[in-house]
């Protein structure tokens, strides 16, 4: 059992996905270890029900919502539909100085099962920015190091969207947009009649549209209900795209159930050996070996698997040398913007099936405008028209035919948006570990401390109050602005924890994801991540994991690792 | 109404979960004047009053109304098991408010109430001005603590009376009979 393998995968999410694949098309032997249960592609349980098949109509029940009562600060992935992608907090609880939102499914496919789809290129703007500010350290990549492996995972996962040609939005490799509509369209074209710098345009999504093959996935048809899985394959995950590669090399071992709980460290070779793991189910302990590790559990996963592998050579965690292991913490910060509506284009056709956003990329803070006086950075904004449905009515108190027959027709047509805001990296905000309690494994569990500051504050006030502006100069009626939810983990973009840089001292990670001091082990989820920007981080993760495999490839060859 | 249709209906609403009991008390509903209906959460006299709220909320029209899909019944179900602890105190606390309010509106108790006593009823604390609609949402958001003893038996009606509503919007807007309508839209 306890076999020797060519490398081993920690995770099967988003990155952990591409790590298979890449490792095994590269002909290595590849144990991928899973802490949660198997998932096939197609093993979408809610997938194909309608809306009357859910016994509460999607409502979570009461005791339902108890079991997930960290989970539903999000308001919408614990419903009755998706619930069952989301972690039960009871058996998988953590612990906070200050809020934090830990939003997280354990299973086959992690949360690429569930991600909004959203995939947006960093730009150098980004890598640039903490060395021209002198905030935290030096991104040790520039655009140009990462720039064609976002376009092989392009190509490969299959993002739909529109070029722009901005410089802070680089091209990407795209097929055909999803439409806008007509409301949509029109606040474009007034936002470019209004601004020199502001652009709409349909968010570069991954779900398959046009017509690339991609092996045993269908074009999205439209159903709007990606989160709870797609039995097409119409949009980007783990279960549809890069486990049935790795699988198709025949040297892929997937082991469910497999919680790592220590990356295991050989002071002689200074190498990482293996790793041990707990059996989610009999809590029996295994340890397997491996000539490379790749951590991709996701930024707290990883860290927490970091901070766990403690031995004489790194009393403090695995590679923690600088002390900056679980530190500048990140998180997007959203649900800041405006909602407006529109009593125009009653007669144009319509549905709401499209699985996608607009998109207003980034404008503040860029090369050639003003520097903003009260925030460093930017934010972009995510968002969409529709007409309302029944629920127009739920903040009144009509009845009656009118009201009955009134409903059957859709209502006014609704308009929103959020900005998505960069957080900047602080070293004080920070996730630990808590070795007096203990998980059902006896594993220490997590304690997160950190917040949003001044610099992510004075942004909110400008997007919210530029979201009114917008919407406003567009003609829209009833603009009302909104604020809410400011706590890290609620965007669900959590990074930062095991930051790449160029020194040792003050980094985790080298410009390949490779530990400083231990080179056969590479990080490659979001703890990854030396500063935020605003984009939709998972397509980084992705680019970042099939580099850092193309390059763990060639040291082995080499005899390097 | 037709008893097929309505057995249809209950499965739909019950998702797979139709037990026995349930389909015979249906079958008794359509004979009595009054209809019996087991419930969970209300008692079986709140579930009369609740059937009657929710068909003048959604009245049978050239489309099915609330009756036809068994609507009371979805309500019952969604308070025991959607409502959480306070939630469902509070709604507790609202049946009887409105069977106080009934009884001092009507004269009668809502077990006798007619027809003309529900419209009454409904007319009185739901056809108001939009200020007033206003300030009933803006008192249902408040903190419960912060109101004055004077308003929490309204606090208390319009809390039973807005989400018997929502619940039924909710109900009848997401069920299979009226998802699959054709209407041309
Ligand atoms: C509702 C929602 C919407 C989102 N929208 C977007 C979006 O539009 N665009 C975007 O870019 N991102 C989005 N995200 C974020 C995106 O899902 C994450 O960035 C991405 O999934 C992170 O990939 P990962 O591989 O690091 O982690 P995950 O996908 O979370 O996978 C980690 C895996 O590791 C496993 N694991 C954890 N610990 C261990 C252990 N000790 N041993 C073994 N296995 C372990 C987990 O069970 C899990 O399967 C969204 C997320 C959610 C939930
Ligand atoms: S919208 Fe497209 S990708 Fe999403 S579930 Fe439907 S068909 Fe699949």
């Amino acid at each position: 059992m306890n076999k020797a393998y060519d490398a081993i995968v920690i995770g099967t999410g988003v990155s952990g996905g591409w790590a298979a694949k890449e490792l095994c098309e590269h002909g290595l032997k590849t144990l991928v270890l899973e802490r949660g249960r198997m998932v096939n592609h197609g093993e979408y349980p809610t997938a194909t029900k309608d809306s009357w098949d859910f016994e509460f109509r999607g409502k979570p029940s009461a005791d339902a919502n108890a079991k997930q009562h960290k989970q539903s600060r999000t308001g919408f992935v614990t419903q009755e539909t998706t619930a069952h992608w989301f972690v039960n907090d009871l058996e998988h609880p953590y612990n906070e100085t200050k809020r934090f939102d830990w939003i997280r499914g354990y299973h086959v496919g992690g949360r690429s099962l569930t991600w909004g789809r959203q995939a947006l290129r960093m730009s150098d703007l980004d890598f640039e920015a903490n060395k021209l500010e002198g905030i935290g350290v030096d991104w040790p990549i520039r655009y140009k190091d990462i720039e064609p492996w976002y376009t092989k995972v392009e190509q490969f996962i299959g993002v739909c969207g529109e070029n722009l040609g901005l410089p802070h939005l680089p091209d990407s490799h795209l097929s055909p947009a999803m439409p806008l509509n007509e409301v949509e369209k029109d606040f474009r074209d007034q936002i470019s009649k209004h601004y020199k710098n502001r652009y709409l345009t349909m968010g570069r999504f991954a779900n398959l549209t046009g017509d690339t093959h991609h092996t045993g996935r269908a074009n999205c048809a439209y159903r709007n209900r990606c989160m709870r899985g797609c039995p097409l394959g119409g949009y980007f995950s783990s279960n549809s795209s890069t486990l049935p590669a790795a699988e198709r090399t025949g040297n892929m071992t997937l082991r469910p159930h497999s919680i790592v709980s220590e990356i295991v460290y050989d002071d002689t070779s200074k190498r990482a050996t293996g790793v041990k793991i707990i059996d989610a189910q009999t809590h029996e302990t295994l340890e397997f070996s491996a000539k490379i590790i790749f951590c991709c559990a996701s930024t707290v996963g990883t860290t927490s698997i970091l901070l766990q592998s403690k031995s004489k050579r790194f009393p403090n965690g695995l590679g923690n040398d600088s002390g900056e292991l679980g530190h500048n913490l990140m998180d997007h910060h959203f649900r800041v913007g405006a909602t407006g509506t529109t009593t125009k284009f009653k007669e144009v056709p319509y549905t709401n099936n499209r699985p996608a956003s607009f998109h207003i990329p980034r404008f503040r803070n860029l090369k050639d405008t003003e520097p903003q006086p009260n925030f460093l950075r930017g934010y972009s904004f995510q968002g969409s028209a529709s007409r309302t449905d029944w629920r127009r009515a739920i903040k009144e108190l009509s009845y009656g035919e009118a009201l009955k027959d009134e409903l059957l027709k859709p209502g006014p047509w609704r308009i929103g948006m959020t900005g998505f805001g960069e957080c900047l990296p602080y070293h004080e905000n920070k996730m630990t570990l808590d070795d007096t309690k203990k998980d059902q494994w006896g594993l220490p569990t997590v304690t997160f401390d950190a917040e949003f500051k001044e610099n992510e504050l004075e942004m909110r006030k400008d997007m919210q109050q530029e979201a009114i502006k917008m919407l406003e100069l567009a003609g829209f009626e009833d603009v009302k602005g909104f604020d809410t939810a400011l706590y890290l983990g609620h965007a669900i973009h959590e990074m930062g924890t095991a930051r790449m840089g160029h020194d040792p001292k003050t980094s985790v990670l080298n410009k390949y994801n490779q530990i400083h001091a231990v080179p056969n082990v590479y990080v490659t989820d979001g703890a990854c991540m030396t500063s935020s920007g605003n984009q939709n981080p998972s397509l980084t993760y992705m680019a970042l994991t099939a580099r850092a495999v193309d390059h763990a490839v060639k040291q082995l060859k080499q005899n390097l690792l | 109404m037709d008893r097929r249709m309505a057995l249809k209906n209950m499965a739909l609403s019950f998702g797979f979960a139709v037990s026995g009991a349930t389909i015979i008390s249906l079958f008794n509903s359509c004979s009595d004047e009054k209809p019996t209906l087991t419930s969970e959460f209300f008692k079986a006299s709140d579930m009369y009053n609740i059937a009657q709220l929710v068909d003048f909320i959604l009245p049978k029209t050239a489309t099915v109304g609330a009756k036809d899909l068994n609507i009371a019944h979805f309500v019952d179900k969604m308070c025991q098991h959607v409502l959480d602890d306070q939630q469902q105190k509070e709604m507790r606390l609202g049946v009887a408010e409105f069977s106080k309010k009934f009884l001092k509106i009507t004269g009668n108790s809502t077990t006798e109430g007619t027809q003309q006593d529900y419209e009454l009823m409904l007319s009185t604390y739901f056809n108001v001005s939009k200020d007033q609609e206003k300030a009933v949402f803006e008192m249902l958001d408040s903190d419960y603590n912060t109101l004055s003893n004077a308003i929490k038996p309204d606090y208390h009606l319009y809390t039973f009376m807005t989400t018997v509503r929502e619940l039924s919007l909710l109900g009848y807007y997401t069920s299979q009979t009226i998802m699959e309508l054709d209407l041309g839209a």
